[in-house]
């Protein structure tokens, strides 16, 4: 018998993921959404095609009436709170799917407390944006037992992604190490966007003409993110797409993760600097593409451009 | 008219362009070829063939039409221009592919037009492996009418792809090589302390380098790999680090002077210091991963290197 699936966390990145799930994912049952403001849970279930996604009330609705609970949080604190609340109830022979992006030590915390009650558990982070999510293009990165991995394998390549990075048969950890790494690889990409157009700016050669380097060496992600600088859209959404929070939280975690294993990350160290002069400037509202306000503020100019 | 090239300069870049132009340029005439080391000139004319060794720089740019210049020196062509001001040089196009000053550029400028030819900026990226490949990127800067003289000889000859600067003036050329080299130099910095994080950690290189496949294609791969293939160290490198640190302090002067602040730049050349440090001529730029390895207290050599 299929089994019965349960998508808890809906924000940028969990909506177009549930999308790609009803959508590519044969379930033949509707998929239980959950979100803790349920205005969320309710729009994404209107928007979805009808009779393919079910709102739970509660998590506790979700988690019971579930075999597969993918859960995709902003941050440790709200995947160990949900994880544990999930944790009373009966969770024996479930598997949850644990896509959020946290540190490595919490993950491996998470596994253990899950194993204990019976169930199983994958970690499941994804690189990508939420364009990315919603097209179905995200790279997923799995680890975990191996047949637990299996049972993800069917909604991921496929479904909500173009690719896997397989840690089949690896402590779950790993998964969540290797996001934390290639976030700083963005991290840095968007820190050396700011240097750069902020550079083109002061220098006269305009960033138009930056712009189509870019396009020519740097073909993938720096082009939509030169993009979001030059519109202006770092500061002027109402919503962030990588919320400033989220992104220090990562930065925080990488730091650790240096500092534990005896190295340091200097880029990582500058743009959070720029991070931490985002959130001042525009609270949670701001984005990790703010660093470039932050960067033409060092050079005299107006954060917003 | 069948027009008359000319190519001066014969170090890595300029003999691979050169090639480029004679193996694939369609010219009519024999490449006219000059360099200060006039061996040079000699050895790699009777290599490509379909080209002649020209007496002296005024010779070369006496007899053509289009005379391309790539040279190292911080003078770059400006010594030679001065010397050639004095001929007549109507109708002829300089197109400059060193790396120098955009004030540099914009003063040559002003002399060649004076003399009725005209001037087109054109500094590459990339190495000398990729110019013989011809995969680099060639950024022509003039008057539309003086790249369109060119473009027969950029894409699919001596260059992979274009930034199109024409109708801009020549000097935005140079402010993009400027501005451009902060990527190149930040994504191996980048890349660099991802690699050691991913080692000290445990995680490995493996993984990363299939997420980097994913993400991010094109020049971060290659990097990657010169990492963990030991590819950095114990052997002449393909660019030297003398070079790249004179375009280095062209942009920290650039980033002063406009007051910019290029935290990460700045990082990454101090990295470069220590790179020469320890490894002198043998320096490769993407020994900033040897540097943050030694950070860490790790060798700057990571045994990876498949001795021959």
């Amino acid at each position: 018998m299929a089994p019965q699936l349960a998508w808890i966390g809906l924000g940028n990145m969990g909506r177009g993921m549930c999308k790609n799930l009803v959508e590519k994912g044969n379930l033949d049952k509707p998929l239980i959404i959950f979100n803790r403001t349920q205005k969320r849970a309710i729009d994404l279930n209107t928007k979805l095609p009808s009779g393919k996604s079910t709102v739970a009330l509660s998590l506790d609705e979700a988690v019971a009436r579930a075999d597969i609970i993918f859960t995709c949080l902003g941050d440790d604190a709200a995947i160990e709170e949900t994880l544990e609340a999930a944790a009373k109830g009966n969770i024996k022979g479930k598997l949850f799917v644990d896509c959020s992006t946290v540190h490595p030590d919490t993950t491996t915390m998470l596994a253990k407390s899950i194993n204990t009650q019976g169930a199983e558990m994958v970690a499941c982070p994804v690189f990508g944006a939420p364009a990315m999510a919603d097209s179905g293009q995200l790279v997923c990165v799995l680890a975990g037992p191996s047949s637990a991995v299996e049972k993800v394998k069917p909604y991921c390549k496929g479904v909500i992604g173009r690719a896997n990075i397989d840690y089949s048969g690896q402590p779950q950890g790993k998964a969540t190490l290797l996001k934390i790494i290639g976030n700083t690889f963005i991290l840095n990409m968007v820190e050396t966007l700011s240097e750069g157009h902020t550079l083109a700016d002061k220098s006269g050669l305009g960033n138009d003409n930056l712009h189509q380097f870019i396009e020519t060496m740097f073909p993938g992600p720096y082009i939509a993110y030169s993009g979001r600088l030059m519109s202006g859209d770092y500061y002027k959404r109402d919503e962030p797409l990588f919320g400033v929070d989220l992104a220090r939280k990562d930065a925080k975690h990488a730091l650790n993760l240096a500092q534990t294993s005896g190295t340091k990350m200097k880029d990582v160290e500058v743009a959070d600097g720029h991070l931490a002069a985002v959130q001042k400037h525009m609270g949670s509202k701001g984005d990790i593409a703010g660093i470039y306000g932050a960067v033409r503020e060092e050079a005299g100019l107006k954060f917003e451009n | 008219m069948a027009v008359q090239l000319a190519f001066i300069g014969l170090g890595n870049m300029g003999q691979a362009m050169s090639k480029n132009l004679v193996q694939k340029g369609n010219l009519e005439k024999p490449l006219i070829l000059w360099n200060r080391t006039l061996s040079r000139a000699t050895s790699l004319s009777e290599n490509i063939g379909h080209s002649i060794v020209a007496e002296s720089f005024q010779d070369a740019v006496s007899r053509s039409d289009i005379i391309f210049s790539c040279i190292s020196d911080k003078q770059g062509v400006r010594a030679i221009i001065d010397t050639v001001l004095k001929g007549d040089l109507k109708g002829k196009l300089f197109v400059e592919c060193s790396t120098v000053k955009p004030e540099y550029i914009d003063a040559l400028v002003t002399d060649v037009r004076a003399a009725g030819a005209e001037l087109v900026a054109m500094p590459v990226f990339g190495e000398p492996t990729m110019a013989e490949a011809g995969v680099i990127l060639c950024v022509p800067a003039g008057k539309a009418e003086a790249v369109d003289r060119i473009k027969p000889y950029l894409i699919g000859v001596i260059c992979k792809g274009i930034v199109d600067f024409s109708g801009e003036e020549p000097s935005k050329a140079d402010l993009l090589k400027v501005v451009g080299n902060v990527f190149v130099i930040n994504m191996i910095e980048s890349l660099a302390e991802g690699h050691v994080l991913a080692e000290k950690t445990g995680l490995g290189v493996g993984k990363l380098q299939e997420l980097l496949a994913a993400m991010f294609p094109g020049p971060y791969m290659i990097f990657s790999m010169k990492m963990s293939t030991g590819d950095y160290y114990g052997k002449e490198p393909l660019v030297s680090l003398d070079l790249i640190q004179h375009l280095a302090d062209m942009t920290i002067d650039m980033a002063k002077e406009s007051g910019t602040s290029l935290k990460t730049y700045e990082t990454a050349v101090e990295h470069m210091k220590t790179v020469k440090s320890h490894a002198g001529p043998q320096g490769d730029i993407t020994g900033l991963y040897g540097v943050v390895r030694m950070e860490s207290g790790l060798q700057y050599e990571n045994g990876k290197r498949k001795e021959i």
